[in-house]
């Protein structure tokens, strides 16, 4: 028997439920939060006399840090528990909005919004979260289960939107921050219902952290899934970011936009739970070679039917049920392969690649605009990479790596 | 771990149908015309 096929009772410890009912509000929470912050840009550069690129450079800080802080966090989880790490994560999620409300300079701005936050947000999101599903959920529900925890984080983002401009539209941009810290520190008690309790020793639990980075790096399908998941980064933010401006572009209305984002947000939840139901009945690589061929396909017919509030409401429904469903996807994947010892710290290193995709999508984005006048190049590259990433995702591997067992002397 | 005994079907409905409600609640609130213009004013002043 190889190791990552190996059950683990001996780490599990808390109802799914549980883990499922706190995972979900985390997750909730935190991509919730962080999924308005757009809104902030118009009153707080207008107030403070910032430029927009102030306020951008942050966001960027912000989405960079959250990548690069993600392998890390998910050590740190690993060797730990992710209780510590969460708790940590929403208090500094509080601190940095906090420091957003306050800080008088961009550089003080950047250095709270941007890799506080950022920092912050690797702490109390996925990679962490899913860690406790993996190692308390059976194998069979594991996907499922990130994918409940997933959806929840749709939800959030979906829900959050209205909240905080509501909130900024009551109370002002610097008292909703003070809200939304308030609502980041609900991470805190939370973080307790994630509270794994001591084990004995588990499947890989032998194999020190550098093993098992050196072996995920050398194992071909680990590589094809971060390529994978850097094009579902690219997609994501190219779309977030620039099609409002695209749209207004082409001559429609901001309520065309505005009807396109709430689209995205409702037709998201329902991609990812169902993505989770999915897995249960197909290939988990299949799924994702589906979800990333018809990403292309959307954007391909989006781009060559004549542009129109309908084109792009439906276009805005297909990419919302194919958003963030990738996230159970290729998670599930990894814990499936190389076990769940390592599994926020792996997971961490994927959306890693993820981020790098998002930061990518939003400056080539800009930069080919400047550069052409126009989005067609973007939009081509978009459509490559989605055939690309579902070409790579079909050989992936899904079967537990085969790791040398050691036999007594 | 745990599992609890599996939900009567008429409680699975009632759960279904109380996740149906909110998210209409919530894309309703992005569609009423106070919070449409208002985000998109905000939304839109990014370009």
């Amino acid at each position: 028997m190889n190791a990552a096929s190996a059950p683990p009772p001996a780490t599990i410890t808390l109802s799914v439920r549980q883990v499922l009912l706190c995972g979900a509000l985390i997750v909730t929470l935190s991509m919730g939060i962080r999924h308005g912050f757009g809104l902030w840009l118009q009153p707080m550069t207008m107030d403070r006399g910032w430029s927009r690129e102030t306020f951008a450079f942050a966001m960027a800080v912000q989405n960079l840090a959250f990548g690069l802080a993600g392998p890390l966090a998910g050590m740190w989880a690993d060797r730990k528990g992710a209780f510590p790490v969460l708790i940590t994560g929403g208090v500094m999620y509080a601190l940095g909005l906090a420091g957003m409300a306050l800080a008088p300079t961009g550089l003080l701005f950047t250095a709270t919004a941007g890799l506080l936050i950022g920092v912050a947000q690797s702490g109390c999101t996925y990679a962490v979260v899913f860690g406790v599903i993996a190692r308390n959920v059976p194998a069979d529900k594991r996907t499922w289960a990130m994918a409940v925890a997933a959806a929840a984080g749709s939800f959030g983002q979906f829900l959050m939107v209205p909240v905080e401009n509501g909130l900024i539209g009551a109370w002002g941009w610097q008292v909703a921050l003070f809200a939304l810290g308030a609502g980041a520190l609900a991470i805190v008690p939370l973080a307790w219902g994630l509270k794994e309790h001591p084990q004995g020793p588990a499947e890989g639990q032998h194999q020190s952290i550098a093993a098992a980075v050196r072996e995920a790096f050398a194992y071909p399908s680990f590589r094809l899934l971060m390529a994978g998941y850097f094009v579902c980064g690219f997609h994501l933010v190219f779309i977030g970011v620039h099609m409002p401006s695209y749209l207004k572009d082409n001559g429609l209305g901001p309520g065309v936009a505005t009807t396109a984002l709430a689209l995205i947000g409702l037709f998201n939840v329902f991609g990812t739970f169902g993505a989770g139901m999915l897995s249960g009945r197909f290939a988990k690589r299949h799924i994702l070679a589906g979800i990333y061929a018809t990403r292309a396909l959307a954007i391909l017919l989006f781009i060559t039917v004549p542009l129109t509030p309908w084109s792009v409401y439906i276009f805005a429904s297909v990419m919302g049920l194919l958003w963030l469903s990738t996230v159970p996807m290729t998670n599930g994947i990894v814990a499936q392969i190389f076990g769940v010892r390592y599994m926020s710290m792996l997971g961490g290193f994927v959306f890693l690649s993820h981020q790098i995709g998002s930061f990518l999508g939003a400056w080539l984005g800009g930069r080919l605009f400047d550069m052409t006048g126009n989005y067609d190049v973007m939009w081509w590259i978009s459509v490559a990479l989605g055939v690309f990433a579902a070409l790579i995702n079909l050989p992936v591997r899904e079967t537990a790596i085969a790791r040398p067992t050691l036999k007594p002397a | 771990m745990t599992h609890g005994p599996s939900r009567p079907r008429w409680q699975r409905a009632l759960l279904w149908a109380v996740a149906a409600f909110v998210l209409a609640a919530v894309f309703a609130a992005y569609l009423s015309p106070h919070m449409a213009v208002d985000l998109a004013n905000r939304v839109w002043s990014c370009f």
